[in-house]
């Protein structure tokens, strides 16, 4: 997951990924939509590749990059605990608010 | 466009060879320069940046969306150009042009050899790359080239 985590580190590399969550792209379509020039976008899809979140698929000159989720998939599973920490504090504030609605307090 | 194919396919050892000519209505000169140098690839096959002298490193983007790097094996001026292209998961192709005289005309033929043996589909994508440099040389707007492949590949699966 380190390599992951490395890989979404990077803000351009996150708006790569976004942008191919659209469908597959090519690097060319890629540097068209983002403000990112295209030799800064072929590296941030080899290092994307190399975190195994993007495949390229290539048929004879023609390569297209899309996304692969399942080591997204690892990450929400290791959020997973995490979210259950969310869940308990809002819990509370939740049963904070219903006190406080039972016992207005007294306004002067 | 015309339906006309413009590209063969021939085996060799372990795979096959891309073969694609065309004429065009220029000199031998003028053609020259639109397949070796970089301004004027830029507009037709590929960006290419580097050291541009026979042995020399590469950096190549295909219209096609193909990228790698490339070394000139052979520059030949005006008739000869080979350059090696090898892809970053290792895989290796040579393309060779050359170039001849046909009376007020040139001719251009293009292979690419190393390629997998089952090669249809790259052949119809050379014969994107030769009408985009027919574009290019008339001062036409060349091809979205995915779209043209595209469209070029039952014709040649057909063939195959």
């Amino acid at each position: 997951m380190d390599g992951v985590l490395q890989a979404i580190g990077d803000a351009s590399r996150r708006t790569v990924l976004d942008a191919l969550r659209g469908g597959p792209r090519t690097v060319g379509e890629l540097a068209e939509r983002l403000p990112i020039a295209r030799p800064g976008v072929s590296r941030h899809l080899r290092v994307l590749r190399e975190a195994g979140l993007v495949e390229v698929e290539a048929r004879a000159q023609f390569r297209v990059y899309s996304i692969r989720a399942e080591p997204l998939a690892e990450l929400d599973r290791w959020l997973d605990d995490y979210r259950a920490l969310w869940g308990t504090r809002l819990d509370a504030l939740h049963t904070e608010i219903a006190r406080g609605k039972r016992a207005p307090r007294s306004t002067s | 466009m015309t339906d006309r194919t413009l590209s063969t396919v021939r085996p060799e050892a372990g795979g096959a060879v891309v073969h694609v000519e065309d004429v065009y209505d220029t000199s031998v000169a003028d053609l020259w320069s639109a397949i070796s140098e970089p301004d004027r690839l830029a507009r037709w096959l590929a960006v290419v940046s580097g050291d541009l002298r026979v042995g020399g490193t590469l950096r190549m983007r295909f219209t096609s969306s193909w990228e790698g790097t490339g070394e000139v094996l052979v520059c030949d001026a005006p008739h000869h150009l080979v350059v090696a292209s090898r892809e970053e998961d290792g895989s290796e192709t040579v393309i060779e042009a050359r170039i001849s005289p046909e009376g007020e005309q040139a001719r251009l033929v293009v292979e690419e050899r190393g390629l997998p043996t089952d090669a249809s589909d790259y052949a119809a994508g050379w014969q994107v790359h030769l009408e985009d440099l027919g574009a290019a040389l008339a001062g036409r707007e060349t091809s979205d080239w995915s779209a043209r492949w595209r469209q070029l590949i039952p014709s040649y699966r057909r063939e195959g």
